[in-house]
């Protein structure tokens, strides 16, 4: 028992001291660390960052059982490509262009078992939703599934450029300016995509979404 | 729907989300204000925009396991390259720069002929001679031409440039005539540099033949005056052509 809970003890040390660490550097001096072959400030940085890395990936991935995969290969090539970092981007910014980078790679990749994977991923998608939703009425929360699992469809199905955007824009929350530089594109291209996508979402769903 | 409702409905998806800048925003937000089908047009957005993010897929959770495996392969990982100050492409480019300058002095120069190994002037001389002419029993004497060769120079029937002077004791490289002749440097017109390079060459060559000619006729006479010396009758013996070659050799030597 008492090992126990030394045991706990420590890692809860651990992870308070990893905590202190990630509030007092910021992402510019912990990635100019890890440039220099640290691997504790890197450690750190991939604590930061690995729950917003998952959910990019989960949402662009094809296959469920592949983002774990594509995470792990994301940090890899940012570890690899951190002595080239030279902070004209925010770290961010950086990691997230590297994410994509590396989902669309994938997605190409499992391009095989399409309707497999997207459909697996909506199921997964929809129960969450309706779970999370506030509605009683069992046949309300069917039609909502079905109604969001057509739009994650139609989202899928849109241009790879158009696809990244909508994805970024509607689904992370990224900002306009910010998809921009993770793109590595014009604003008024960001806009663009936007309105085209939209377009093209309601021309196959109709007015009714 | 003119030009200008065509302008701003490509900026109504982002305006849905307040995504556009506050400038460009008061101003879409004006000619909606003004303009209903941009309005509803606008509500359409907003609906889609709202669809969007309610249908936003369920985020995975990471692997508990991420560091470690990632700190394993980190470890199989070899060793980070040194960032590089200089692009990667920049050698590159500066031998692809370099190869395209050689090959365009390469273009600009005419290309070298390789020399011609001309035959020894006795062969030529051979060669030119006429075949039925007197053969005297024994060779002209080299000392004979010699002066022979002397007398004519003095009187001007033969040329007093020597267009055989070999550069070995047995062979003479006389330059090809090149197809694209060796343009001079301070040509600026190519055209007119290799005409005058095609009549320096022409003007050359009818140049040492005539020589040549001359200097056949010149052996040619001196033997037949030496067989008459003797007595001989000149087609009694064969001409050794080898002999005549040996001493017609020597006498540039």
């Amino acid at each position: 028992m008492a090992f126990t809970m030394t045991g706990t003890r420590a890692s809860a040390a651990t992870e308070a001291e990893t905590a202190r660490h990630v509030g007092f550097h910021g992402d510019a001096e912990l990635a100019r660390r890890a440039a220099e072959g640290d691997a504790s400030a890197f450690s750190l940085l991939v604590a930061r960052y690995q729950r917003p890395m998952a959910a990019l990936v989960s949402r662009m991935a094809r296959n469920g059982d592949d983002v774990d995969d594509i995470v792990q290969e994301l940090f890899l090539r940012a570890w690899r490509g951190l002595p080239r970092f030279r902070g004209e981007s925010q770290f961010s910014t950086w990691l997230y262009r590297i994410a994509v980078n590396t989902a669309i790679k994938h997605r190409g990749k499992a391009k095989t078992d399409t309707l497999q994977a997207v459909s697996a991923e909506d199921l997964a998608g929809g129960v969450e939703q309706v779970r999370a939703s506030d509605e009683t009425d069992p046949y309300a929360q069917a039609q909502r599934a079905e109604r969001e699992q057509r739009l994650r469809q139609a989202v899928a199905k849109l241009p790879e450029k158009q696809r990244v955007v909508v994805q970024l824009h509607y689904f992370e929350g990224k900002s306009c300016e910010e998809i921009a530089l993770i793109v590595g594109c014009s604003i008024g291209t960001v806009w663009s995509r936007l309105h085209y996508a939209c377009k093209r979402l309601r021309s196959v769903l109709g007015e009714s979404f | 729907m003119n030009v200008l409702c065509w302008w701003y409905r490509t900026k109504l998806a982002a305006h849905a989300s307040a995504a556009l800048p506050e400038a460009l925003a008061e101003r879409v937000a004006s000619h909606v204000a003004h303009c209903p089908a941009c309005e509803a047009e606008l509500a359409l957005h907003l609906r889609l925009a709202s669809s969007l993010r309610a249908a936003t897929p369920a985020a995975a959770e990471p692997n508990p396991y991420l560091w470690e495996r990632l700190e394993a392969a980190m470890v199989a990982e070899p060793a980070r390259p040194v960032p590089q100050s200089r692009p990667r492409l920049a050698p590159l480019a500066g031998v692809a720069l370099a190869g395209m300058a050689v090959a365009a002095v390469i273009t600009q120069r005419a290309p070298i002929a390789p020399p011609v190994v001309a035959p020894t002037p006795t062969v030529v001389a051979m060669a030119v001679a006429p075949t039925p002419a007197p053969s005297p029993s024994a060779p002209a004497r080299p000392a004979a031409i010699a002066v022979a060769v002397r007398n004519a120079k003095q009187e001007g029937t033969l040329g007093t440039a020597d267009p055989f002077r070999p550069r070995s004791p047995r062979t003479v490289v006389v330059p090809r005539a090149p197809r694209r002749p060796h343009l001079p440097e301070h040509s600026g017109f190519p055209v007119a540099g290799q005409a005058v390079a095609l009549v320096e060459v022409g003007t050359r060559r009818v140049m040492e033949e005539a020589q040549t000619a001359a200097l056949n006729r010149l052996v040619t006479e001196t033997q037949t005056e030496e067989s008459a010396q003797r007595g001989q009758h000149p087609g009694a013996t064969a001409t050794d052509a080898t002999t005549l070659a040996q001493n017609t050799r020597s006498l540039f030597q």
